[in-house]
């Protein structure tokens, strides 16, 4: 069965952090118990407070907590929007490394999974553009660089040609699905990903985003529709 | 609130699927879709993209994700530490070192400034009587011979401007003229003045300088 929420209850890091504290460890003592977490990304804030406030005051135990607790649900946010595992676990290591750096600063106006989820687009979306610079800067085919008669290589962009959607026909729909995604302008396949990948609820968008539930709203019939056409275009049919 | 349109509906049908609209907006969409086709078929393909994204499979993080995390975030932890405690720490060494070297350089300033001011009118001096005494030219045997030790008493005494650098004859009325002592004559070949003579009126100090008699050129020996 799916698991939507990143909080499994086989979590090595929060076990190893409960041991820690059965050991003898010096802080407050802080109860992780399942029963504190509830369902959705909204789940578990009061531990994720006593944590974050113990990270706060330097206690990395308490951090590794925190990244274990969140780094499955970031890693597969990060993995959506950027359309690449290895792109996603650098981004969900750039996350985690930007949050610690900047924990002195999180106030708890917000949630920590909200706070950390901002951190993660936004990483997410500076890797894109890496890599759309990239990709830019390489037009032509590495493997067999054709040379015209002025000796300029010819530009061999990614093809468009038929057998190229027919082999998209044969990939399954997953596949498919992520190709969809990763066609969508950025803004909308980052409201796609939060909503109908994670289930975040609309305002919990708008404070990711930083944008009014209005828009929230908007980017998210924009992008269901681009995904409904697009999936239509790549299958034949829903 | 005024009547939905067909393109309101078509626009709303997303916040539909989400139940999040009012239940004004329930009731009015749910009446157009029992009429509309258009918009009922619109709402079935959007409810089947939306099912194909939400089946998307999790993918699970590399078990070294952790850990390399971790590894960095202790790294960063560290650079911030050694930044911290090469700034304040440890406190209770570099306090009293800095105050060491703080009071050293007072200590140091002071005695520099204290030794400049002692220095001062001695450098100063020598440069002016130098530049206004001008040194008599030597003399000759003859006149060697005919000196008498009264003769040097009765030198002419050093200028006003000499004198009044020392403060004891700062307002003293300048001392009666002394005779005047025949004009050296020009001077002779192979004799030079010795200027090793000076420092004994240093020694004793401008002050009584003034009333030494005039430096006399020595002859020279060999």
């Amino acid at each position: 069965m799916k698991v939507r929420d990143g909080f499994s209850d086989a979590n090595p890091a929060r076990f190893r952090y409960n041991e820690f504290r059965m050991s003898g460890g010096t802080n407050k003592a802080i109860q992780l118990s399942n029963d504190q977490e509830g369902d959705g990304p909204v789940r578990s804030t009061d531990a994720d407070a006593q944590l974050v406030a113990a990270a706060q005051a330097g206690d990395l135990p308490a951090f590794e907590a925190l990244v274990g607790r969140h780094e499955k649900r970031i890693v597969n946010i990060a993995y959506r929007i950027t359309g690449d595992y290895d792109d996603a676990c650098e981004v969900a290591q750039d996350a985690f490394v930007s949050a610690f750096r900047n924990l002195k600063k999180f106030r708890g106006d917000a949630r920590f999974s909200t706070w950390l989820t901002s951190i993660v687009i936004n990483q997410a979306r500076n890797r894109l553009k890496q890599v759309r610079t990239r990709r830019s800067r390489e037009p032509v085919s590495l493997d067999d660089p054709i040379a015209t008669e002025d000796g300029a290589m010819m530009p061999d962009p990614p093809s468009s040609s038929p057998s190229a959607l027919e082999r998209m026909e044969q990939r399954d729909m997953q596949r498919a699905v992520q190709d969809c995604i990763s066609g969508l302008e950025a803004e909308f396949r980052e409201a796609l990903v939060l909503r109908d990948v994670q289930g975040y609820a609309y305002d919990e968008i708008g404070k990711v985003l930083k944008v009014r539930e209005g828009t929230v709203k908007s980017r998210l019939f924009r992008a269901r529709e681009a995904m409904k056409d697009c999936l239509k275009k790549l299958r034949g049919t829903l | 609130m005024s009547a939905m349109t067909h393109d309101d509906i078509r626009h709303k049908l997303s916040e539909y699927l989400d139940n999040a609209v009012t239940a004004e907006e329930m009731t009015a969409i749910g009446d157009h879709l029992a009429s509309c086709t258009d918009c009922s078929d619109a709402l079935d393909e959007l409810r089947k993209t939306l099912a194909h994204v939400q089946s998307l499979e999790e993918v699970e993080s590399p078990p070294w994700l952790t850990q390399k995390i971790m590894a960095r975030v202790r790294e960063e932890a560290e650079q911030k530490k050694s930044l911290f405690q090469r700034i304040f720490y440890p406190l209770a060494v570099k306090l009293p070192l800095q105050t060491v070297a703080v009071l050293f350089l007072v200590v140091t300033a002071y005695y520099v400034y204290q030794s400049m001011d002692r220095t001062m009118p001695y450098r100063e001096a020598p440069k002016e009587y130098m530049q206004q005494e001008p040194l008599p030219a030597p003399r000759t045997e003859e006149e060697i011979g005919a000196d008498k030790p009264a003769d040097r008493s009765s030198a002419p005494p050093q200028t006003p401007e000499y004198k009044s650098l020392d403060m004891k004859y700062a307002y003293e009325p300048p001392p009666p003229p002394a005779p005047a002592e025949e004009a050296p004559s020009a001077a002779a070949p192979g004799r030079v003045m010795k200027r090793e003579a000076e420092p004994e009126a240093r020694v004793e100090g401008y002050a009584a300088a003034a009333k030494a008699p005039a430096p006399v050129a020595e002859e020279e020996t060999h």
